[in-house]
């Protein structure tokens, strides 16, 4: 399940170590991206892409903007 | 897991860190002013057209409590009755630049407009504030600039 949160909370959890996964495209992420996330995009997310992930840390999803 | 559903465009509204390759170039939320004049929607003309006057700026933005735009009061429309009230002579859904926008491509694609001031607002309408051309302009001028020198360096 997904918690939904706000940019405060992904401040402290990005401090507690959290890990930020941007779900855009490639080309929006070489772009601009949130500093220090990961790229695997929404097409490309499945059990495969997922298990490069640092499953110890907490995983912060996002994308552009509440669409 | 968690869902940071405000995503980033709202990061980059609030003027937060930013990497890639468009993170150096400068953004019309780098650039943007708040002090550009806003009003209710029951605001009077009359009072709207003083406080227009006293901004330097030759608009104001109508807003909502949560500073939402609702429209636009500018020219024509700041010389009307002065006891009408904004919604009664604003312009419905004024174009605006979202913070994220990089301000070449803005320049580029709005260069034939005319236009002196650009709105600055999230992908909800809330008004950040305004970008002048002028600001734009030396910001992109600035980081050539730089680009140059560090060629060059």
């Amino acid at each position: 399940m997904y918690e939904m949160i706000e940019l405060e909370d992904v401040e402290r959890l990005v401090d507690e170590g959290a890990l930020l996964l941007d779900v855009m495209s490639r080309k929006s992420y070489e772009e601009s991206h949130l500093p220090g996330a990961v790229n695997i995009s929404l097409k490309e997310l499945d059990e495969e892409s997922a298990a490069q992930l640092d499953r110890s840390r907490p995983v912060i999803t996002y994308c552009f903007d509440y669409q | 897991m968690y869902d940071y559903v405000a995503s980033k465009s709202d990061w980059f509204a609030c003027g937060m860190p930013r990497e890639g390759a468009a993170a150096d170039v400068p953004w019309a939320g780098d650039l943007v002013s708040d002090d550009a004049p806003t009003c209710a929607l029951d605001d009077r003309v009359g009072e709207v057209r003083e406080r227009v006057l006293a901004s330097g700026y030759d608009f104001c933005v109508v807003v909502n409590e949560e500073r939402v735009i609702l429209g636009l009061l500018r020219g024509d429309a700041l010389s009307k009755d002065e006891k009408a009230r904004a919604d009664e002579v604003m312009e419905l859904g004024p174009k605006t630049t979202p913070p994220s926008e990089p301000v070449e491509e803005l320049l580029e694609a709005r260069s034939s407009q005319g236009v002196k001031s650009f709105l600055v607002a999230t992908s909800h309408g809330v008004f950040l504030g305004a970008m002048s051309r002028d600001a734009a302009e030396r910001a992109l001028e600035e980081h050539r600039s730089e680009e140059n020198d560090e060629g060059s360096g």
